[in-house]
């Protein structure tokens, strides 16, 4: 069965944007894939319909059937990780063996103060 | 006062809906059909006389004159023109000058026709080359063809109205949230273009055309007349009959005797015998009055050059002209979700209201011009058969739901027509929003600003979250964030003020996912009393917050 | 709750199976007809019945056969997309067809005459055969609620709410458990608590 898996260096979960995520992807693959794509991605969930978008791409043709790959990316400013009443976004990095399409992913936070920021439904009045 | 509109739900129509409706729409289907098949065989005849031969000939005779013995109701003024041709060696004489005989409501229009076939020249005639015999001078327009597409929109709506009741049911939306609908573009942008040539059209031969007559007649020169008869001429009409001024003058220039029949630039008749009939005593026969002479045209002169209440019908055609623009305006705005970001400018940034209030009051002036246009037609009828007292109670409640969706409309466009009264607003802000900065806010209300009792400015952030499943689309909206930066009753300070709006760092900038979205807004409410309130919103994008200058950052320990 | 942890969050509810009246023995049945159909008919039903749900069903039916399928989405107020010839090995999927006018369902039906198979969704019979009715029931919602939020209870006033369509009423459930604390989400399906959601 193939096994495919993302780290992130020293297990951070908190990023701030504009900073370097560095991390390893590990694979043992049970057949050989045509490529392996280490993707930097942003995804929603909630009420509304699910939105990813694909920031960043590092791509592995004719990969070994097992090894583990470094990668790194410079992280935008935005979007940030939030989740509110009808959103959550959430950023991961994630690698998807080609064309079979079995992945594997690891979340974190990006936003300036690295933990995800919470909208309340509740008025702010600062006046 | 708050007014609300909501949009509900509508059923699809039943079988005896559909049987009514379809007989709504069948009337204009079958007029329009009507009317554009009697049209088409006379554009068809007129171009008929295209393929017909050009002769050379020679014009024997050429006048315009008066017909006396013709009935008041009749244009009295007739052009006749005797001409000469050849055919196979044949000399044949002909006195018809267009395909069926024409009158002219003024001499000036006889005058001229006549006035390009003047005698002893030589000219061409058209003539029919399977009857020789027959020929004409001038050919009909061809632009007469054009008139079929008023038949045409008759069609297309009695038409579209069947097809509409007939097609497929749209089940309606169900549940507490928004369905997100996007507005015919194509149907909207085509009937603002049909506004837009209809008003084009009209302002052209009801406003410019006189202004730039009552201009130039400035410079005429005032010469005597003699006047030769003068009436009241009477035109039948459906609601009874109008009125006009028809008076025959004439007058010298350079040894040359003219006649002519324009009291002003702006003809047409209207009710009101009285005034007329003091004009006509005024320059009765046999008199002698000034009238104005186009130096480089004598052939063209005017009695009164003053512009006349009549040129306000003029302004008529601006209504048709505002509607129809503001309709292909409104149908062109994208209906899809807006970029991720658009571009934003670095300084000062004047804020657009969502809606603009003349958009809103034009598009719903149209929608109601349009509707109680065509239910007009038959609630006139309806009430002339309730005067005779012939009233079909069946006709009347068929009509009602057409005349209350009629009368609503009025009141919308009236609602409409009252908020363009309201005072404006302009907001500008010193720079974009940024997240964790304060950016200084600028309003600046013109116009009625007295009879603003409260005023108070929000900054709201939205979630917006479409799902979409199967073949519909909902959107939900939830605030996240509400804050009021202006809460006033005192009207001296409703007029311009200027505020910091402090953005708080630990919230989300505006950003569109796809299907859902972060968006910013400026709420601005006035409330006005026995008034529609100003009620205003301004999308603000709200940036990410400005990038640290130390480029390096150092690791987060979580 | 975070909408991502909500339990009706929409990529969850995309993940719903259809679930026949009949239970398994009905889904084989089923899938015999369609085999035997040559993969021709319609799905037939009201909105939220099912009937995306059961056609993206037969979409990865027909991938694990084999067959190359193309499946077509018509929403209503976008325009239809454009519908490129088939080949004859290809099995049509159309969700939606309802939205067709009679002239627009002819052409698609004339464009996609060589196709291998055509499965539609409709709101009425009549286009093509009738392959399957999907149908709803209060205990199926309370079935699907309780796989997707276990212990709650109390629903069907939800079913009578939104007369049968399920999707808005799982659509209400999102705003019933994710607007409360915990401890309220097993009291949260209540007629009460349906009307100040709804208010």
């Amino acid at each position: 069965m193939t096994q495919l898996e993302i780290g992130l260096r020293e297990n951070r979960k908190g990023y701030r944007p504009g900073e370097q995520l560095a991390g390893a992807a590990t694979w043992k693959l049970d057949r050989p894939a045509e490529a392996l794509e280490i993707r930097l991605v942003w995804l929603t969930a909630g009420k509304g319909t699910p939105d990813a978008r694909i920031v960043e791409t590092h791509r592995i043709d004719r990969p070994a059937v097992e090894a583990v790959e470094p990668f790194s990316f410079k992280l935008p400013a935005e979007p940030c990780s939030f989740s509110g009443q009808l959103i959550t976004l959430t950023w991961a990095v994630e690698i998807v063996a080609l064309p079979d399409g079995e992945n594997a992913r690891a979340e974190f936070i990006l936003s300036p103060t690295g933990r995800e920021i919470v909208l309340t439904p509740a008025p702010h009045e600062t006046r | 006062m708050r007014f609300r509109t909501n949009a509900n739900p509508k059923k699809p129509p039943g079988l005896p809906a559909k049987l009514g409706g379809s007989l709504f729409f069948g009337v204009f289907l079958a007029a329009g059909l009507f009317f554009a098949g009697l049209l088409f065989l006379h554009v068809k005849q007129i171009a008929g006389t295209y393929r017909w031969d050009k002769i050379p000939c020679f014009i024997l005779s050429s006048e315009a004159d008066v017909d006396e013995k013709a009935d008041s109701e009749k244009d009295r003024y007739f052009v006749r023109i005797r001409y000469r041709y050849e055919i196979d060696g044949r000399a044949l004489e002909s006195d018809r000058v267009t395909s069926s005989p024409r009158s002219y409501d003024t001499f000036d229009k006889a005058s001229a026709v006549a006035a390009r076939f003047p005698p002893d020249s030589r000219a061409v005639c058209h003539v029919d080359p399977a009857n020789p015999g027959t020929a004409i001078l001038v050919r009909d327009s061809l632009g007469q063809a054009l008139f079929l597409l008023l038949p045409l929109v008759f069609i297309a709506v009695g038409g579209g109205g069947i097809y509409s009741m007939w097609s497929r049911p749209r089940t309606p939306a169900t549940g507490g949230t928004v369905k997100s609908t996007a507005p015919p573009r194509q149907v909207g942008a085509w009937f603002g273009w049909i506004f837009v040539a209809v008003g084009g059209v009209l302002f052209y031969f009801l406003t410019l055309g006189p202004i730039t007559n009552l201009i130039a007649a400035r410079s005429w020169d005032e010469v005597p007349c003699r006047i030769l008869s003068s009436r009241v001429q009477t035109h039948d009409g459906d609601d009874g009959d109008t009125y006009s001024v028809d008076i025959l003058y004439s007058y010298q220039v350079n040894g040359q005797i003219y006649r002519s029949s324009r009291y002003r630039f702006l003809g047409g008749s209207s009710s009101g015998y009285a005034g007329k009939r003091d004009i006509v005593e005024r320059y009765g026969p046999g008199t002698t009055h000034t009238c104005f002479v186009d130096p480089a045209h004598p052939e063209k002169a005017v009695l009164d050059r003053s512009a006349g209440w009549i040129l306000l019908l003029g302004l008529i055609p601006l209504v048709f002209l505002g509607v129809g623009l503001a309709v292909v305006v409104a149908s062109r705005k994208s209906a899809g979700p807006p970029p991720t970001r658009a571009p934003i400018a670095s300084g000062p940034t004047s804020l657009e209201p969502k809606t603009s209030r003349l958009v809103r009051f034009f598009g719903t002036l149209g929608v109601a011009i349009f509707w109680n246009g065509i239910v007009s037609v038959f609630a006139h009828n309806l009430w002339s058969d309730y005067t005779h007292g012939r009233l079909s109670v069946f006709e009347a409640l068929f009509l009602s739901p057409f005349l209350l969706i009629g009368a609503g409309l009025i009141v919308f466009t009236g609602i409409a027509f009252l908020q363009l009264f309201n005072a404006r607003v302009t907001l500008e802000l010193d720079r974009p929003l940024r997240l964790g900065d304060a950016t200084e806010l600028r309003w600046t209300f013109r116009g009625q600003t007295h009879n603003l009792r409260r005023l108070r400015i929000e900054l709201v952030g939205l979630e917006q979250a479409s799902y979409r499943q199967g073949t519909s689309t909902r959107t939900a909206r939830r605030e996240f964030f509400r804050q009021a930066l202006v809460q006033a009753d005192d009207s001296r300070a409703f007029v311009t003020g200027r505020i910091e709006v402090p953005v708080p760092g630990d919230t989300v900038s505006s950003f569109d996912f796809g299907s859902n979205r972060i968006v910013w807004e400026l709420r601005l409410r006035g409330v006005v009393q026995w008034w529609p309130d100003v009620d205003e919103a301004f999308v603000v994008p709200v940036l990410p917050a400005a990038p640290r200058a130390d480029a390096i950052l150092p690791p987060m320990t979580l | 709750m975070r909408p991502a942890d909500n339990p009706f969050a929409t990529h969850r509810l995309d993940q719903l199976p259809y679930r026949f009246p009949g239970g398994e023995r009905e889904r084989a049945d089923f899938y015999s007809v369609l085999e035997a159909s040559g993969y021709f008919g319609a799905l037939v039903g009201p909105r939220g019945h099912g009937k995306s749900t059961l056609l993206r069903e037969i979409e990865r039916h027909c991938r694990e056969q084999g067959f190359p399928v193309r499946r077509f989405q018509l929403r209503e107020s976008e325009p239809p997309p454009s519908f490129p010839a088939p080949t004859a090995e290809e099995i049509l999927l159309l969700d939606g067809a309802e939205q067709f006018s009679l002239r627009q369902w002819w052409h698609f039906r004339w464009r996609m005459r060589f196709a291998r198979g055509l499965v539609i969704t409709t709101h009425r019979p009549g286009r093509l055969p009738t392959l399957h009715y999907c149908r709803t029931s209060s205990r199926l919602l309370r079935e699907l609620i309780e796989n997707l939020s276990p212990g709650s209870h109390g629903t069907h006033f939800l079913f009578e709410k939104h007369r049968g369509n399920l999707r808005e009423a799982l659509f209400e459930c999102y705003d019933l458990l994710g607007t409360r604390p915990a401890r309220e989400r097993l009291l949260a399906f209540s007629p009460e608590a349906g009307t100040r959601a709804a208010n």
